[in-house]
């Protein structure tokens, strides 16, 4: 008699475990969190911010004056990247003050006479060209980087393109775009750029660095 | 196991479509910035000389050309006599936007243009054979500057002769040639006047060994030395930067 009971026990305890499913087993869990994907960024400032700038403006020039501007680029973006500079907008403007010497019909010349050189100051950066590390931007669309200030005429400068003058700008590197302009003395006397005026814009594109 | 295979076919055929797209329409995007340098800007001054003239003297006997901008002005005097009296204004001003210096270049030139019968008996007539108008006349130049031409005329001083006296014609040119005036920009100091001012003396003298008329060692001379001689003044203003 208590063997049976034993035994009806038994197949009791059987049928609740596989009718409930409730097997006790080992078990260990690991986890990983957190995985994610940040893109970088790609942010150039001139001048410290990102809204046009002037790099150069003089009024009233006359043969035998020069100057120079200059604009801080700097890279405040994470990523790396490499500068290309594009000249754009040459305008050339004719007097209108109807000056004595002018009135020549035409469409502005001072962009035929007045010349420029413009230059990346990587070196020390004190706005002086440095022969050996800074980069000249010749009117052609080359670089050079020996010799000295090469200048043309502003209007030589129309449409041209250096791409990829600086490689891999890493974050907050700081270069200076300068511009070194002259209006030479003729061989003899030309008003005909009396009161006339020439403007130009620069394009600075920062575009990502691919090692 | 059904279910499974459609995702498969529904994520290879999302891949296949974007990369498809990509390589038609080149659209690979990339990180860049571009900042720009706007208004850049050179404009070239001005320099812009304007010349009128002006003139007094006996009424009916002269006439003025005042000419202007680029257009040639002068006083036409005739028919002078002894004890007339006239004068030549130049008014100069710089329209222009750049300072600059003027300096003056002068041709005078004397004629003793034909001699008549009571002339012709004057002793000592058409001395240096350029007639006598440039011993027997007396001029003074004043000049002034200012910022107009009433202001440059209230700075008036003397450059040849003096308020006390006149010099002989003959010193004219020195004086002019040697003007070398720095004008500034339109709206600044950039009026000058000059003026002329010359005299025949009623009675007729040469300035002497002192080269001023009115003094004691003036020489008389017959008033008919002078008949029909003439003087011409030409003058380049020239304003350069």
């Amino acid at each position: 008699m208590k063997k049976i009971f034993a035994l009806t026990i038994a197949a009791l305890l059987v049928l609740g475990v596989v009718g409930g499913g409730t097997w006790a087993y080992f078990q260990d869990t690991e986890s990983s969190t957190n995985n994610s994907l940040t893109a970088g960024t790609l942010d150039l400032t001139i001048e410290g911010g990102n809204a046009a700038v002037t790099t150069f403006s003089a009024s009233n020039v006359y043969p035998g004056q020069s100057g120079s501007g200059n604009s801080t680029l700097k890279n405040v973006g994470s990523l790396p990247g490499n500068l290309t500079i594009a000249t754009a907008n040459l305008i050339n403007t004719e007097s209108s003050g109807g000056t004595e010497f002018e009135g020549d019909g035409g469409s502005g010349e001072l962009g035929g006479v007045a010349k420029m050189a413009i230059w990346i100051d990587v070196g020390s950066q004190n706005n002086t060209y440095d022969a050996g590390t800074d980069i000249g931007l010749k009117s052609d669309g080359t670089t050079y980087t020996s010799g000295a200030l090469q200048y043309d005429t502003i209007d030589n400068y129309a449409g041209k393109t250096w791409t990829n003058v600086l490689t891999n700008v890493v974050q907050n590197q700081v270069n200076e775009f300068n511009v070194s302009w002259q209006v030479p003395y003729g061989s003899s006397v030309d008003n005909s750029y009396q009161g006339d005026a020439v403007s130009i814009d620069f394009q600075f594109t920062l575009v990502q660095y691919n090692s | 196991m059904k279910t499974t295979s459609w995702k498969r076919v529904l994520g290879l055929a999302i891949a296949m479509l974007v990369t498809f797209g990509m390589a038609v329409t080149g659209a690979w995007a990339y990180f860049s910035d571009v900042e720009t340098s706007t208004g850049n800007l050179l404009s070239a001054g001005t320099l812009d000389l304007f010349s009128q003239v002006g003139g007094s003297g006996t009424p009916g006997k002269y006439t003025v050309t005042p000419g202007g901008n680029g257009i040639n002005g002068n006083v036409v005097f005739s028919n002078m006599l002894p004890g007339e009296s006239g004068s030549i204004t130049w008014v100069l001003i710089n329209l222009g936007s750049l300072p600059g210096t003027l300096s003056l270049y002068s041709t005078v030139s004397f004629s003793e243009n034909g001699t008549g019968y009571p002339e012709a008996w004057v002793t000592g007539n058409n001395g240096g054979g350029n007639g006598d108008l440039d011993e027997c006349v007396g001029v003074r130049l004043l000049r002034g500057i200012g910022t107009d031409r009433v202001s440059a005329e209230a700075n008036f001083t003397y450059v040849l002769g003096d308020a006390g006296y006149y010099v002989p014609f003959a010193g004219l040119k020195a004086a002019l040639d040697a003007q070398s005036i720095s004008l500034a920009p339109d709206g600044g100091n950039d009026t000058v006047v000059y003026k002329l001012e010359w005299l025949i003396a009623t009675d007729v003298k040469k300035a002497g060994a002192d080269g001023i008329f009115g003094t004691s060692d003036d020489e008389d001379v017959n008033e008919n030395i002078i008949q029909s001689d003439t003087a011409q003044i030409d003058i380049n203003f020239t304003l350069s930067q």
